[in-house]
């Protein structure tokens, strides 16, 4: 972190922490005033003090018209008047009302005097007999001089009360002039933040486009090394085939066997430098993402085949064994780069026998979850050689050993894995052997129905294949078909074998080709179904497992690889 | 002798003035026309369901137990059940008008009594409107303060 992010920051925080205080400050003054607001503006007490002074009145009116002689006055009006008055007069005595009262009527020197005035006449008000006048003019004469107090008093509640309202006016007035600041304070304090702000977005677009120009930079350096990589090893790779084309032509003469072997051991260096310069071009293409996948259905079988047919040439010279299988989860066909995923396999597999030097190397492929599992085993001691996981699984630290020949197989292994969304990890079964898992997605080709097209001149034959191969699962189509079939069935052997498979070849580049008999040229199909026919092998043949087997057998088993060994 | 006899008749005599101010009546309800429909007297208000309602207001100090019927129950059973408008009015003329809405709204109470004690005359008795302020804020407010009618005679309804 430079010395701006953290001014950047504590300014931030301090700018944050200053407007929450304000906004703080504010709130509890405000809410101070509003408070006081409502306090005193809950009950009137200037209407209360005006009621004592109405209802001494009216008392007093009541006894000057009971000493009048007024029919309209008796004991009973006077006792009920007094009574009201009684009630008004007591309501000093409790609640805030009250308190509020007696703190306007200092000493208690009118509302108290009052109240005991009240109480020393209640005998002469309650026992006043109709007629009673003087008794009622004593009365009268009791509570004169309250008048004119109660009157003072209202004025002095007037005039106080005003007070307070001018004194809540006046802090309404100051939080009013509070808020106006806390809010300048507010916007001022935004501002700054904003201005913070734009000068380190500032900064930080200056730093893109440093980092953008150096990047490109980098790019293009890189792409140079990778074209320059590609340009060497296509030019090497010409004359080397020069040298290997001469050496196959002395190969021919009559050699002294010193000679042979002398020239068989240039002969595999030869290969071996074409097969590096090929590992580059690769390499360089994985390197410069323009490595092309093709994405085909191929058999899973044959991958074993295939991966065996290239590497147990090795394991032989190496003497140690080499096998490769299929289990039963594998579908029939799959879709996935054959020539890719066998040139990954067969690297591994060579990294770890010739470089590694493991034993008893083999290879075997599962399918689960809509992905094909490859798990190379192989026995392993402290004592053999040395490996280097990390070339395999990736990241492997720019040592000497990373950047050795013998990293550049795994390096394409692993580059190519990665480019089909595949993922490589490690596994120890046992003590003595690791696993190299490699799990690659691959979809299962599972067909509901098996399309197959027959193509024989005899049409007895063709009657024997279709009883043969009769089944829910199969449908023959002939050639006004438009449908793609699934595997095509020739007849071999004569002159029409190779023009049919090659022609039928370019039109259906998927499909799985069978001959009908011994093929003349067996590189054109994939299978083949032997004359005599025999029912139960077509029905048990490859390429008819092609509508049965497949996701149903995978979906049942969960993925190898799941929670197990290193994750690349 | 004479003294046991004297206090006997005093009891005697406040025991008939007493029966007397029950059987007055001391609620008069009149409609729109300002026809008296229906009056009740102190024995009429607590011989009905009361409520008990403990709160505070400005007049009485710390939250208190007031006992009495709920107004909108007199209301009713003076045939004001279609009313919008009340005005209640105290024995020394002071009166107040308000939606009869808000004595649906809220369990106000005319009481009868605090802390177990009826309200006498000389204090808010002896019929005090009272709203449970305490337990709803918003009636802590000057305008339902001055609702709080105190020796309560009569309630008009339209």
């Amino acid at each position: 972190m430079n010395k701006t992010s953290i001014f950047t920051r504590i300014a931030g925080v301090l700018i944050v922490a200053l407007t929450i205080s304000v906004a703080g400050v504010g709130f509890f003054v405000v809410r101070n005033d509003v408070d006081q607001m409502r306090d005193s503006g809950r009950e009137n007490i200037l209407w209360d003090a005006l009621q004592i002074e109405i209802e001494l009145k009216r008392f007093q009116r009541e006894l000057a018209e009971f000493s009048a002689g007024n029919p309209i006055a008796s004991p009973t009006s006077v006792n009920e008047r007094y009574d009201l008055l009684w009630s008004r007069v007591s309501l000093f005595r409790q609640g805030t009302v009250g308190a509020r009262l007696r703190a306007y009527d200092k000493d208690g020197a009118v509302l108290s005097a009052l109240f005991s005035t009240i109480q020393k006449v209640e005998k002469k008000v309650v026992g006043l007999k109709p007629g009673d006048r003087q008794a009622a003019r004593n009365i009268q004469r009791d509570f004169g001089p309250f008048a004119e107090e109660l009157r003072l008093l209202s004025q002095t509640v007037l005039h106080g009360e005003e007070a307070n309202h001018a004194l809540q006016r006046e802090n309404l007035s100051q939080s009013s002039n509070l808020l106006t600041i806390i809010s300048i304070i507010a916007v001022l304090s935004s501002l700054l933040m904003i201005l913070v702000l734009a000068r380190d977005s500032r900064q930080f677009r200056s730093l893109a486009k440093v980092n953008e120009t150096l990047l490109r930079a980098s790019d293009k350096a890189s792409r140079a090394k990778s074209q320059f990589l590609a340009m060497m090893s296509h030019e090497l790779r010409t004359p080397m085939n020069g040298v290997l084309g001469l050496l196959a032509l002395i190969k021919q003469q009559d050699l002294s066997p010193h000679q042979a072997r002398l020239l068989e051991q240039a002969e595999r260096s030869g290969q071996q430098m074409i097969g590096l310069l090929a590992d580059i071009l690769d390499f360089s293409a994985l390197q410069e993402g323009r490595l092309q996948l093709e994405t085909k259905p191929f058999e899973p079988e044959k991958l074993a085949e295939a991966v065996q047919d290239m590497f147990s040439p090795v394991a032989l010279r190496e003497g140690t064994a080499f096998s490769a299988r299929t289990d039963a989860s594998c579908p029939a066909r799959v879709l996935g780069d054959f020539a890719r995923l066998r040139q990954a396999l067969t690297h591994l597999a060579t990294y770890l026998l010739e470089t590694a030097g493991t034993r008893n190397i083999s290879l075997g492929i599962s399918y689960a979850a809509g992905h094909l599992n490859a798990e190379i085993s192989f026995e392993y001691k402290q004592d053999g050689g040395e490996w280097e996981p990390s070339l395999i699984l990736g990241n492997p630290s720019p040592t000497s050993e990373s950047l050795a020949s013998e990293a550049l197989g795994p390096a394409v292994s692993r580059g190519l894995i990665e480019r089909m969304g595949g993922v490589t990890k490690l596994d120890s079964p046992s003590d003595d052997r690791i696993s190299v898992l490699v799990s690659v997605p691959a979809k299962a080709l599972v067909l509901d129905r098996l399309l197959i097209r027959i193509a024989c001149q005899s049409a007895a034959l063709e009657a024997i294949c279709k009883a043969a191969l009769r089944g829910e699962n199969v449908k023959f189509i002939g050639a006004d078909s438009n449908a793609k079939p699934h595997v095509v069935m020739i007849e071999a052997g004569g002159m029409q074998e190779a023009v049919l498979a090659r022609s039928f070849a370019k039109l259906y580049p998927e499909a799985v080709f069978v001959a009908i008999g011994r093929a003349q040229i067996p590189d054109l199909f994939d299978d083949v179904i032997e004359v005599p026919i025999d029912i139960a092998t077509v029905r048990g043949a490859r390429f008819m497992q092609l509508a049965v087997r497949g996701t149903k057998l995978a979906e049942n088993n969960p993925p190898r690889y799941a929670g197990a060994g290193q994750s690349t | 002798m004479n003294r046991r006899f004297s206090a006997l008749l005093v009891f005697l005599f406040a025991a008939f003035l007493s029966s007397l101010a029950l059987a007055k009546p001391a609620l008069t309800v009149t409609d729109a026309a300002g026809k008296s429909v229906r009056t009740f007297t102190l024995a009429a208000l607590r011989a009905l369901p009361q409520t008990d309602v403990r709160t505070g207001n400005e007049f009485v100090d710390g939250v208190r137990d007031f006992r009495g019927p709920l107004a909108r129950k007199i209301l009713d059973l003076a045939g004001g059940q279609g009313a919008t408008m009340v005005k209640l009015t105290a024995a020394n003329d002071y009166a107040v008008e308000f939606p009869v809405s808000e004595l649906r709204k809220y369990d106000a109470i005319l009481a009868l009594s605090m802390d177990g004690t009826p309200l006498s005359r000389r204090g808010k008795g002896p019929i005090w409107m009272i709203y449970p302020m305490s337990e709803h804020a918003e009636l802590r407010d000057p305008v339902y303060n001055s609702r709080l009618i105190w020796q309560l005679v009569k309630i008009e309804y339209r």
